[in-house]
Parts: C-alpha cells; sequence; structure tokens
C-alpha cells in the first residue's frame, strides 16, 4: 500500500506543478492515431457572451494547441515499434505547439492498452478522536489490503469510491463527521508494467516529462458520461482503433476498468482479407461506406473499389454495400459480445442505472447504436466528448473523447485524497527508495 | 483477491508482417523536434529575436568607431556625398542682401559674416551668422534666411543712439535701452543729442530720458545728467544745478518746471536747488546774491544775521 500511495502522491505532485505552470499537453495514444492537446490555464473566466452556447464550466483552461498524427507503431494501445511511435509523438507534438506557439514540457498520457485489471480494495480503521479528521483518512487509505497483483504489473489508478462510518455509508468525505469506525471501499486498475515502461521510455525520448499516466476509458468517461450518468452508474465503451475500451461509472467515480483487444483496425483486417483489397482502401470504403444492418436497398449500392488486378481501363471491380456490412458485422458483434462478457463479469447488471455509452472512433459505424442495443441491453447511445474551450470543430468529435476527457480530468482531479498524510509509522525507507524509483525510471 | 476478469481469449490479428521496409510516416527529426522546441522556449525565443541583433549591432557600431580605417573611409565616403550636395548650384548663394540699415552699418555686418561669396548654403551655419550679426552693437535684432535665386537675406533691427554718454573721458553713443551703440571722438558729432554723464548712466536710461522729456521746454538750457553714485541724477543747467532725489527723479523734474512757471527759479541767482529731501527744498545762492540777501535784510529788520 506504501508504494502504491507514494506513487499515487507523487504522480499527483507533478501533475499539480505541472498545472501551476500553466501549460500541460495531454496525449492520447491511440493505435489508429496520436493527439495531443496543449492547454492553457488561467485564472479568468471565460467571456459571458455567446449565450446559446452551452459551455459546461469545466475548469478555467483552454485549448490552444491541436495535433493528430496516425500512429504506426501501436497495436493494441500497447507500443509495438519504438521508433516510429516516437515519431509520431514527435509530430503531434510540434504541430500542437506550432498551432499555440507555447513550448510544452509537460504531458498527461492515456492509453488503453496493457490489459488493465480491477480490484476492489477496502480498509478500515478506528477513528482516533471523535470525528473523522485528515490524518484518520490517511491511515485508512494507507490501512487497505493490497491483493498481490504480480510483479509484472504496476496500479496506475487507485481512487477510493466510497466512505463508510459506522453503519453508514455512501459518505463521499467523511472529513468532520463523528464515528467510530471508518471503513473505505477503493478501486484500483493496474497494468501490465512491461507497456507501462515502454510509453514512459518513449515520452522521455521526446523530451517530455509525464505529469499523469490515465486509463483512456476512464478519460473518456470522464468526457462522454453525462453528471447524471456518472452519479448512477453507467458503462463507457471507448471503440478505439486497436482495442475497446470499458470503465464502469458510479458515484462520479470509475469502478471498473477494462479493454478488449480488438477494435477498428480489426474490422478494416477483416475487410482486408474478406474483400481482398488492400489495407488502406479497406479502410476507406470502411469509413465512407461502412455499416452494421443492412436493408434491402444495401444490395443495390455498388461500390467501386480499386482493381490492381485489372486488365484494361474500364476493367471496374464493384462490392454491394451489403457484402461490406456482411464482413464488417460479425467483427462488430465479437467486440460487443466480448465487452457483454466484461460488463456481466464486473457486476454491471446491479447498479441502479444500465446506461451504456459508446464512443471512440469506431462508434460513428452507422448502425452501431441498433446493434449494440440488440446485444449489450437497452440502454444505448453513442456519447461525444463535452465541448471544451478552444477546441476545434474538427477535433470535437467521438474520436477524440479521451484526449477531452484528459484535459477535463487535468483541471478538475479526483484524487485529493492523496493529499493526505501517511500515517508517521508507515513512512519511513520506502519513501526514499521510491524516489530512488522515480529516478531510475525518468532518468 | 481474485480480479474482477472475464475469462480471456487471446486475439491473434493477423496482420501481414511487412518484408519490405515500409516508407516511415513524416515526421521532424529529433534535431528538428528540439530545435523547434528551443525556437518555442520564451527566453530563447527573446534572445535570438532582440537580444542577439542588439548586442551585434553595438559591436559593429562601436567596433566601426573605434577602429581607425573604417571611421576613416566613413568619413572619406562621407566627405564625397558632401561635395557633390555641396557643389549644386541650386544650393549656392551668391549675393548678401541687406534691407535696412544705414551704409556704415551694412558694411559693418559684411565685414562680421565674413562670407567669401559663392558658397555653398550647407557650408552656411545661419545660427551663427545671426548670432555675428547680433554681436554688433548697433544691430538689436537680427534674422537671417536663405531666398531663392541664391540669396541670403539679413534682416536687421538698428540700434539707434539716443543719448551722448561721457564716461572717464571717452564719449559713447547709448541706445533708448542704455546699450552702447558706438564710440563718438568727439561730442560735436552728435550735438544733437542729449549728453549723460557718470558711471551707471546708461542703466538708468529709462529715468534719463523721462526727465529729458520734462525739461524739454527749458531747450537748450539744459547742458546734460550726472549720474550721482549710480543712484540719483544732477541736472546741468546753463547757470545752476538740480539735484533730483534718488526715487521719482521725473515727478521732481516736474516740480522744479512748476516751480520755473510760477517763480522763474532757473534764472534767479542760484547755484545749487537741492530737490533731495521731498519736504524742503533747499537752495545754494551765489555768493553775490547772498551778500545782497543779507544787506537787504539788515536794512529791513536792523540786524545783523
Amino acid at each position: 500500500m506504501n508504494d502504491l500511495f507514494e506513487t499515487q502522491r507523487e504522480m499527483r505532485h507533478r501533475r499539480e506543478a505541472a498545472i501551476r505552470r500553466g501549460v500541460v499537453a495531454v496525449l492520447d495514444i491511440g493505435s489508429y492515431k496520436i493527439s495531443c492537446l496543449v492547454l492553457q490555464f488561467s485564472e479568468e473566466e471565460p467571456e459571458a457572451g455567446a449565450a446559446d452556447v452551452t459551455m459546461p464550466r469545466m475548469g478555467s483552461f483552454r485549448v490552444v494547441g491541436v495535433g493528430t498524427m496516425r500512429s504506426k507503431g501501436v497495436r493494441f494501445g500497447e507500443i509495438t515499434d519504438m521508433g516510429e511511435t516516437e515519431r509520431a509523438v514527435r509530430a503531434a507534438v510540434i504541430k500542437a505547439q506550432k498551432m499555440a506557439e507555447l513550448r510544452v514540457d509537460h504531458v498527461i498520457v492515456s492509453f488503453a492498452g496493457g490489459r488493465p485489471r480491477s480490484y476492489g480494495l477496502s480498509g478500515a480503521v478506528e477513528v482516533e478522536q471523535g470525528e473523522v479528521s485528515e490524518r484518520d483518512i490517511g491511515r485508512v487509505l494507507a490501512s487497505c489490503e493490497v491483493p498481490p497483483y504480480g510483479r509484472d504489473r504496476e496500479a496506475i489508478h487507485a481512487l477510493p469510491v466510497n466512505f463508510s462510518l459506522d453503519h453508514r455509508t455512501g459518505l463521499a468525505d467523511p472529513r468532520g463527521q463523528v464515528g467510530a469506525k471508518l471503513s473505505v471501499d477503493m478501486h484500483m486498475l493496474t497494468l501490465s508494467d512491461a507497456p507501462v515502461y515502454d510509453l514512459l521510455e518513449c515520452m522521455k525520448r521526446c523530451d517530455l516529462e509525464v505529469a499523469g499516466l490515465s486509463f483512456s476509458g476512464f478519460a473518456s468517461g470522464v468526457s462522454t458520461l453525462m453528471e447524471n450518468e456518472q452519479q448512477l452508474g453507467a458503462a463507457i465503451v471507448d471503440m478505439g482503433g486497436g482495442s475497446t475500451a470499458i470503465s464502469v461509472f458510479m458515484r462520479r467515480h470509475m469502478i471498473y476498468g477494462d479493454a478488449v483487444r480488438m477494435g477498428g483496425e480489426h474490422i478494416t483486417n477483416d475487410i482486408c482479407q474478406g474483400l481482398q483489397l488492400s489495407y488502406d482502401d479497406a479502410e476507406r470504403i470502411k469509413t465512407l461506406h461502412g455499416g452494421l444492418v443492412a436493408t434491402g436497398s444495401d444490395s443495390r449500392y455498388e461500390i467501386e473499389v480499386p482493381n490492381p488486378m485489372a486488365q484494361w481501363e474500364n476493367d471496374r471491380r464493384m462490392v454491394s454495400r451489403s457484402e461490406l456490412i456482411g464482413v464488417m458485422r460479425p467483427r462488430v458483434e465479437e467486440i460487443l459480445e466480448e465487452v457483454r462478457a466484461r460488463l456481466d463479469a464486473s457486476g454491471f447488471e446491479h447498479l441502479p442505472s444500465q446506461r451504456i455509452v459508446l464512443t471512440g472512433g469506431s462508434s460513428a459505424i452507422p448502425g452501431l447504436e441498433e446493434l449494440a442495443g440488440r446485444i449489450l441491453g437497452g440502454q444505448v447511445r453513442i456519447g461525444r466528448p463535452l465541448r471544451v474551450q478552444g477546441l476545434p470543430q474538427a477535433s470535437a468529435g467521438a474520436a477524440f473523447s479521451a484526449a477531452v476527457g484528459l484535459a477535463l480530468h487535468a483541471s478538475h482531479p479526483m484524487d485529493e485524497c492523496w493529499d493526505f498524510e501517511m500515517p508517521v509509522d508507515r513512512v519511513g525507507t520506502r519513501r526514499i527508495k521510491a524516489a530512488m524509483r522515480w529516478f531510475r525510471q525518468n532518468w | 483477491m481474485n480480479p474482477i476478469v472475464a475469462e480471456r481469449r487471446d486475439m491473434v490479428v493477423r496482420h501481414e508482417t511487412a518484408l519490405v521496409k515500409v516508407k516511415a510516416d513524416p515526421a521532424p527529426s529529433k534535431l528538428n523536434y528540439r530545435l523547434e522546441r528551443l525556437w518555442l522556449t520564451r527566453w530563447f525565443r527573446d534572445m535570438v529575436r532582440i537580444w542577439l541583433p542588439l548586442g551585434a549591432l553595438i559591436v559593429v557600431i562601436y567596433g566601426g568607431y573605434s577602429s581607425p580605417a573604417v571611421s576613416g573611409w566613413f568619413s572619406a565616403q562621407y566627405q564625397v556625398v558632401r561635395g557633390v550636395v555641396v557643389a549644386r548650384p541650386e544650393l549656392r548663394i551668391e549675393r548678401v542682401e541687406i534691407p535696412v540699415g544705414s551704409p556704415d552699418l551694412q558694411r559693418q555686418i559684411l565685414g562680421v559674416m565674413d562670407l567669401s561669396l559663392p558658397v555653398s548654403a550647407l557650408d552656411v551655419d545661419l545660427r551663427e551668422l545671426r548670432d555675428l550679426v547680433q554681436g554688433l552693437n548697433a544691430v538689436k535684432s537680427a534674422s537671417v534666411r536663405f531666398l531663392a535665386d541664391g540669396v541670403l537675406e539679413v534682416r536687421i533691427k538698428e540700434r539707434l543712439p539716443a543719448v551722448v554718454w561721457r564716461n572717464l573721458n571717452r564719449l559713447y553713443l547709448l541706445d533708448e535701452d542704455g546699450v552702447m551703440v558706438a564710440e563718438v571722438p568727439r561730442r560735436s558729432v552728435r550735438s544733437d543729442l542729449p549728453l549723460v554723464v557718470g558711471e551707471g548712466a546708461g542703466a538708468a536710461m529709462l529715468e534719463a530720458r523721462e526727465i529729458f522729456a520734462v525739461l524739454a521746454p527749458l531747450e537748450g538750457r539744459v547742458l546734460g545728467l550726472v549720474r550721482m553714485g549710480e543712484r540719483r541724477w544732477d541736472v546741468v543747467l546753463q547757470n545752476n544745478v538740480v539735484k533730483l532725489p534718488g526715487v521719482d527723479g521725473a515727478d521732481a523734474a516736474r516740480r522744479l518746471m512748476a516751480l520755473q512757471a510760477s517763480d522763474d527759479i532757473l534764472d534767479r541767482d542760484v547755484s545749487v536747488i537741492d530737490m533731495r529731501n521731498p519736504d524742503r527744498l533747499t537752495l545754494r545762492l551765489n555768493e553775490e546774491a547772498l551778500r545782497e540777501l543779507r544787506r537787504l535784510r539788515e536794512k529791513i529788520h536792523g540786524e545783523r544775521v
């Protein structure tokens, strides 16, 4: 628990230092694209005009630079080609910096790889003096028993979801309340450490300092879920290029996170093989003509595809849209069924509300809502991220929900609990060890 | 405690592994990236864009000044260019015109300006010329300007002599402000002007002029004014001397004129009329008159005074 405590505090302090400097970048490392937003934090309120624009007042930041680059070196959300990823990150960052005319040194990263696993932790302590103090909260957080999640894994999210005081539960902040026994439920998300270290190494090669690391499903949830959905319980399914991140929110906290290692690229791959097209052509007809629900007119909807084997100039090759749908649909069904299995395992059906929000680049496939409704259950909608100040229209789509979510998370973090002091008896050589480890990782 | 996981199937994705080296996506090189970031750093950008050019400029200018070869070359170039411009006929001055002033003064002005005509307008310092001309005693103010067709016009206001001032056995002409205009050899040269005598006479010229104006009806009887102790005036008349007070000398002169009108005081046998005490007029009689006065008193009152 101590290591966890230290790393979380470390991360939080670095992020706060970055935000105090006023400029921070968020970087969403995806399998299809790498997008970078440069945020500028300021005290001033957004201007009062433009009453017809409903702009949520989520922190006083402004997006001043946007850069997006195709990523070739990432698969399943994990870095497979360091050089290629590094180049793509450089290209995205330089583009965003040029637009912002600012240099960014601190970057908050999100990615969907690393086979996330969720753990529920709980801990309990006796309250020292009548009412709960910050020290008690530090103690109860420290008292959580951390399961042996494996030596090759790293905990990247660990947040208290619920505090209970004696027999009262559902407290968000028990400070100042009177009770005898304080217990906490925490949610912890671990990732394989190799992809995380790859990512840190990649950031180091790009001269960027990592001020935070997030699971992209969490970031998408922050930006896409409505207030009441976050409160009552909702699942966010971020269908990316190489993997599909799932997270479940309840009472404004992520209580479960997972990822299916399939995404839009697999659909494209199927089209490639099924229709015998090059990868780029398959991507093109997928985005232009793709769909999931075939109707009668779709069999008459002929799509001309490039024919590299053409013998004469009018030797054309046509594919009907229903054929395309026939190739795409099984794969999407497979992804959604996998998502269904993960959600079932998470106990999603016990939540008071079972809203499912689909987002990410692949959520733009026409007919996905209907298909997802059939597989995942009733309340499905396609979600787009909240509108934030300064974000161009082209970057406000569902494909950018993780990046926008990171921005929102940076301005409104929910991990204030790590500010509490660690109990004295547990501080010691561990802290030095943590510092040494931090040095090893970052220098 | 077990992780909350569903049963996982490992996905095998069949990407074609490229045997041929695929062309990489366009991206800035590492050097390019670092330079770009360096360029976006505020202090660096300020340094390159402002401080370095400024420093280089200062170094170049300072170097140019300190090296005799460079500064010599520059001044030579400057002289060449200047020579070309100076030689332009449009800038040549051929005549000096002085519209007012006596011929003597005009000659004096030309001598002071000391221009060797024709001269280029660039070589003429108008301010200096004006100061030279104004330095002449007889010139009150002057303005010097270029006119078209190579004419240099000197417009002056002359100082006109108002009085002759004798001091330390020399004779000068003063204008109405008491400024010296010229020196004259003899009084007879300007016998038309009244005479003042004494140290500091020029400084009290205003009062002197007023006194002269008051005494004007006496015409030829006034020989001149004498400044006494740089404080007050004596009026020297043909037969007598009037001592005026230090303050309100002109008023005293008016009183004198009234006395003259009523009692012909100046025509009497009085050597000195002392008006210094405003409450009491004191007369000093001549020897002859005094004796006669005593005789008459003795005769009337039967007493010796």
